[in-house]
């Protein structure tokens, strides 16, 4: 069996295994199969490794079959595993694997474990599809599946109205963004008469299509990546979906889902290095996105929702790597991300968990000598996100100020702004937290309690990966050569790209304004937090109430959106509906009703007339024949 | 040989022959003596005295046996054509026809174990 | 075509084994051996046995399948299995009525391989003789009766109107086979005019068959008697009299391809007032039942498209669009007879049944997709292959047999309407029998076919 078959093939075994029969089975085995089902494809897809290392022109392929052929187009379901697509795979099943075996004791108590862990299942098994897919067609339909999925997990406690809500709004803003996925689909169809990657790509490496076009699919494309990716203007719903339990906001909504849009641009390389304009779009808008969600971040008090923002930043960090063509390095803040935030969204959990599921951080405190090895690795998450020096993150995060230092001075500055607002938010975060006095007042600090192994040793493995992630593309000033995922995906490029390699000194003083940036940020919050004591703030005033508001984005779109539709739809409602509708429904009625009496008529039940009918029917078909003949 | 005129022929003895039964008929009516007593418009019914109406439910045995005996009636009428052709049709007519009353001997089987014939039942 | 054998010989085994044994236990027998048949034709079609070597003794050129006639036999076979399945046997001694069944399946199987036009009326009598008596089944059912006659007595008439059309047509071609008609009618057309026999007498013989099909106006004797006759000879004839009649009429059509312009001029508005009758008359029905007869009518209207355009043994789309149409109303009959009572015959009857019973909440909405075509389902693929296919030659045809695809979702979609309310506390509850497993079978089929549209050149 095609090892791609496997992969995919496990996932939606579990999915159906539990969300069949997964309830029935005895209570502990649901998600230990869900668990399973995960970390065998990751098995699977390490054991393909070699293949791929060991020949530069290597991809596995799998034609699984033609969906149909529609006037020489040919749609099919077709699977490639190349070097992008397996670093993709690792990174969904192996981190997909510690955030399943973290959800088993963390959904200990719910009834529904089992659909939950069905529905994650389906999840992975739909962003396998959407990393493995040969074709646009594969890939919308993972892009689908996972937003379905997403919905279906945020709300998972659907009981409570307001997270039902936050679902809905998730699919809504993802909508947008699919269709400019699916205009640019079109386009592509049009223009291309092809959906494959293979017929595409090249044919767009290779200057087919004019400037006017290729900018306009990459931008529509880009539109989709937005909503999956939560960048200005499609973000909000990011937030609202920490509605869902913790493993879901760490899975879907920091490590995998999110990076959907990344990968999609990564993988039309060829596409964006042709059209300069949208990638000055896309710079500008993942440097809006990372400025202002790591503004809002720094004043948020619901601990899911500070990482949540910082998610918003940071994927604005990844898009502004891309749209200075730097895309290894995008994937490797992929990459590294997803360690440090899968550590520190299951570190929340842990928190939520030992606090008895309050998420509030001015009702925290004190936290760390209860939670010794959570606090640790949520300190290392941190100090990863904040970029001290030698973690993960500082290595992804200064590659990234470096190629956009080269590219635009301006971008730059914003950059740092934004980086240095991460560095704050997140040890205010984590002081607000762990450190200082115990704020709560419903509960006592001795009821707090360490997690169990299960939620504490992916948490481990997480941080040890946080740490060391920087290895996988070391910098060129360390090893003069290419580090290892820049020569990885190399091959996987149609466009070469050229890295900017700069001279030691500016190196040096690049290296110099990060690790500052990390002390401003560390002292910044210490001397608020720690030294002067302060407890939250409840913003009431000036800049502070804005930023606690998030910048009032979602009253905006409420009223600048949501409202004139509602009102174009009350309209709607009485032209279209109840006069056009109504009327014509109304007026059908009776001609139904008629129609209805001329049949009962005929369809009499005596024979006789229906044969006089026939006969009829007979004279008059011979009649106009011979008349006509 | 096909054109419509050529059927003029069989039009002009198809009115002859109708017209003359209706003219037999009609006028032996008319020229016959009628003689109506009481007795003579009574129903004739061999010679036994009629009673009630003729137009009562009969028993759906009646029809059964009536319908059976049709179908092997039908059968036999088969083996006329058959007889005459015995020779030119040699053994390949045979089988066909032994096939034939096999499924008709199948039928009368089944007839029979069913318990069509019973009459009391 | 060892299938008629088997259909014929393994009916007659059945009465004589089953002469003092429930109709029950015998089903499961009778369905197997239609199941065996269906798998030799379909092996047959696929070359995979050849078994000509047997019938020498059929005249030739009588009975002739070509492969996708072929699996269209197959696919009537494996509907008449499927309905003997699903529909409930009655507690009653004897096998008389599956028997009859059978005996009426060789008729159309006949009648799908008739290169002749005796062979074409022995198969249809075949067909309809069973049926009249299948009708009236139920013997104390006073509607069965009349379902019974009115059918017998139609069926009669139409099939005089047939013969004198036979008649015709030999006296204006000299030849009861097809390929020999075609000839005589390509000569014809080779010097610019049809007898007026010819055109006569495919008028009578279409009309013979527009009636086997229920087209508007042949229709009248459909709605009473599927309404009068016990559901599952309701289900049998919407069903197999529908396929047979139709695969025959193409076959017997490709031997008038010259005058294809010709016919399609009479054709086309029936296929048009069929369409629309249906529909509109569909929607104004208050019993399920009869629903589902107009609807049947609607669909020989969609399919009267197919026979509008030149064919010439492209008959995988109608194969297509019959095995769609048969699966998805056999569904629908079965849950029709599954919860209808004496009194209660409208959609309520489905009410709040996608809690007491999902299962038949699932299949009667895949079956309804099907019916009326909706994409997922392979009613939707085969209702685009025929319209595709009827496109050029029938434009306005195909505009509004969409305009009836429209106006028939209101009426199909009824049942959705009352299928969550709930009324009761009953806990579901589902006992896996032989028959669930069937349903699945058709409901998954539906689906997968629908969704994976390549199994179909597999099968075609």
């Amino acid at each position: 069996m095609n090892p791609i078959a496997l992969i995919l093939l496990f996932p939606l075994l579990g999915f159906a295994l539990n969300g069949t029969i997964g309830h029935k089975l005895p209570k502990g085995i649901a998600p230990w199969i869900g668990t399973l089902f995960i970390f065998l494809p990751f098995v699977i897809t390490l054991g393909q490794w070699d293949i791929l290392s060991n020949d530069v022109e290597a991809t596995i392929k799998w034609d699984a079959y033609t969906f149909f052929n529609l006037d020489g187009i040919i749609f099919k379901a077709a699977f490639t595993l190349d070097r992008l697509s397996i670093w993709m795979t690792l990174i969904i099943t192996g981190i997909g694997t510690l955030i399943h075996l973290y959800s088993i004791s963390y959904m200990d108590h719910d009834p529904n474990a089992a659909k939950f862990f069905s529905f994650l299942n389906f999840f992975v098994f739909n962003m396998l599809l959407l990393v493995l897919g040969a074709n646009f067609l594969m890939l919308f339909f993972g892009w689908e599946g996972v937003g379905l999925c997403s919905y279906l997990l945020i709300g998972f406690w659907y009981q409570n109205a307001s997270y039902g809500k936050a679902a809905r709004k998730a699919f809504i803003m993802n909508r947008i963004g699919d269709l400019g996925l699916l205009l640019g689909m079109f386009l592509i169809i049009k223009n291309y008469g092809s959906l494959e990657y293979s017929d595409v790509l090249p044919a767009i490496a290779q200057g087919t299509g004019g400037s006017v076009l290729l900018t306009s699919i990459a931008i529509l494309l880009f539109i989709g990546a937005m909503g999956k990716s939560a960048q200005i203007p499609l973000f909000t719903w990011l937030p609202d979906a920490m509605a869902g339990p913790t493993p879901v906001s760490a899975l879907i909504h920091a490590a995998t889902m999110v990076t959907a849009g990344i990968y999609l641009v990564i993988r039309c390389e060829a596409l964006y290095a042709l059209a300069p304009i949208a990638n000055e779009f896309i710079l500008w808008i993942g440097l809006a996105t990372a400025l202002i969600g790591a503004l809002i971040g720094l004043r948020q008090n619901d601990i899911k929702k500070v990482l949540a923002y910082s998610t918003v930043s940071q994927l604005g960090f990844m898009f502004v790597a891309l749209g200075v063509g730097a895309y290894t390095t995008a994937l490797f803040h992929v990459t590294t991300h997803a360690f440090f935030k899968a550590l520190l969204f299951l570190g929340a959990g842990s928190v939520i968990h030992g606090v008895h599921d309050r998420q509030d951080i001015t009702q925290m405190g004190g936290l760390k000598k209860m939670m010794p090895l959570t606090y640790i690795t949520f300190l290392i998450g941190t100090l990863a996100i904040s970029g001290f020096p030698l973690l993960s993150g500082f290595f992804s995060k200064d590659e990234i100020l470096a190629s956009v230092f080269h590219h635009n001075i301006v971008a730059y500055i914003v950059l740092v702004i934004a980086a240095l607002l991460t560095a704050t938010y997140m040890f205010r975060l984590l002081f607000l937290t762990f450190h200082g006095e115990f704020r709560g007042t419903d509960y006592a600090l001795k009821d707090v309690h360490e997690s169990n192994w299960k939620m504490t040793t992916p948490l481990v493995v997480l941080a040890v990966l946080s740490i060391l992630g920087g290895v996988l593309n070391l910098p060129h000033y360390l090893l003069h050569t290419d580090g290892f995922l820049a020569s990885w995906l190399r091959p996987t490029f149609l466009i070469f790209e050229n890295p900017a390699h700069t001279d030691i000194t500016t190196e040096i003083i690049l290296i110099g304004v990060a690790i500052s940036i990390f002390l401003f940020g560390f002292i910044y919050s210490r001397s608020r937090y720690i030294t002067k004591n302060m407890s939250p703030e409840q913003s009431t005033a000036g800049i502070e109430k804005v930023l606690s508001n998030k910048f009032y984005i979602d009253e905006f779109y409420q009223k600048a959106i949501v409202r004139p539709i509602e009102f174009l739809g009350d309209i709607l409602f009485a032209l279209v509906d109840t006069l056009l509708l109504y009327g014509l429904t109304f007026s059908v009625h009776p001609i139904l009703r008629f129609i209805g009496r001329f049949n009962r008529k005929i369809q009499n039940g005596n024979i006789e007339y229906y044969l006089l009918y026939m006969v009829g029917a007979i004279a008059l078909l011979l009649g106009l024949n011979l008349l006509f003949a | 040989m096909s054109t419509p005129e050529s059927y003029i022929p069989i039009l002009i003895q198809l009115a002859f022959s109708i017209g003359f039964v209706a003219l037999a008929l009609y006028l032996s009516q008319l020229l016959g003596p009628k003689k109506k007593t009481k007795q003579k418009l009574e129903v004739f019914e061999c010679g036994i005295e009629s009673q009630g109406d003729a137009r009562f439910p009969v028993s759906v045995k009646y029809f059964l046996s009536a319908i059976l005996f049709v179908l092997f009636d039908v059968e036999v009428i088969f083996f006329y054509p058959y007889a005459v052709n015995f020779r030119e049709l040699g053994w390949e007519g045979f089988v066909a026809v032994l096939t034939f009353v096999g499924f008709f001997l199948a039928g009368f089987i089944y007839v029979w174990k069913k318990g069509a014939l019973e009459w009391e039942r | 075509m060892i299938a008629i054998a088997i259909v014929f010989f393994g009916a007659l085994a059945l009465l004589f084994i089953g002469l003092n044994k429930e109709e029950k236990s015998l089903k499961l027998a009778a369905a197997s051996i239609l199941g065996l048949a269906g798998i030799s034709i379909f092996a047959e079609s696929k070359g995979i046995i050849n078994v000509d070597a047997f019938f020498t003794w059929v005249p030739a050129g009588m009975i002739t399948f070509n492969p996708t006639a072929q699996v269209i036999a197959a696919i009537l076979t494996v509907m008449a299995m499927i309905i003997i399945n699903l529909m409930p046997a009655v507690s009653r001694k004897g096998m008389d009525v599956i028997a009859l069944m059978m005996f009426s399946l060789c008729g159309g199987l006949l009648m799908i391989g008739a290169q002749h036009l005796v062979v074409l009326f022995l198969g249809i009598e075949i067909l309809s003789i069973p049926l009249f008596v299948l009708a009236g089944s139920e013997k104390d059912d006073i509607y069965g009766n009349e379902a019974s006659l009115k059918y017998f007595l139609m069926g009669a008439f139409s099939t005089a109107i047939f013969l004198l059309g036979a008649t015709f047509l030999y006296g204006g071609s000299g030849t009861m086979y097809y390929h020999e008609i075609l000839l005589r009618l390509s000569f014809a057309e080779h010097f610019g005019e049809f007898p007026i026999l010819m055109q006569t007498g495919l008028v009578l013989v279409s009309v013979g068959l527009l009636f086997k099909v229920s087209a508007v106006p042949f229709h009248f004797w459909s709605p009473d008697v599927y309404e009068g006759s016990p559901n599952r000879i309701a289900a049998f004839m919407a069903i197999i009299v529908k396929i047979a009649g139709f695969a025959a009429f193409a076959q017997l059509l490709t031997a008038f391809v010259p005058m294809q312009t010709w016919y399609s001029n009479w054709m086309l508005p029936i296929s048009a007032i069929t369409v629309l009758a249906g529909n509109i008359m569909a929607l104004a029905q208050q019993s399920y039942k009869r629903m589902l007869a107009y609807s049947s009518i609607s669909h020989a209207g969609y399919l009267l498209l197919f026979l509008l355009q030149p064919i010439q043994e492209n008959f995988q789309v109608l194969g297509v669009y019959l095995l769609s149409y048969g699966l998805g109303t056999a569904v629908l009959f079965y849950l029709f007879d599954k919860y209808a009572t004496s009194q209660d015959k409208t959609v309520g009857i489905f009410t709040g049944i996608a809690y007491t019973n999902r299962f038949d909440a699932m299949a009667l909405i895949v079956a309804t997709l099907t019916v009326a075509g909706i994409p997922s389902t392979i009613g939707f693929i085969a209702k685009y292959q025929l319209f595709t296919a009827a496109f050029p030659t029938a434009m306005w045809g195909v505009l509004l047999a969409l305009v009836g695809s429209a106006i028939s979702i209101s009426y199909y979609f009824k049942p959705f309407r009352v299928l969550f309310k709930t009324e009761s506390d009953v806990q579901p509850s589902i006992h896996f029998t032989w028959k669930y497993v069937c349903l699945l079978g058709v409901t998954l089929s539906m689906v997968i076919l629908g969704l994976f549209p390549v199994l179909l050149n597999w099968i075609f």
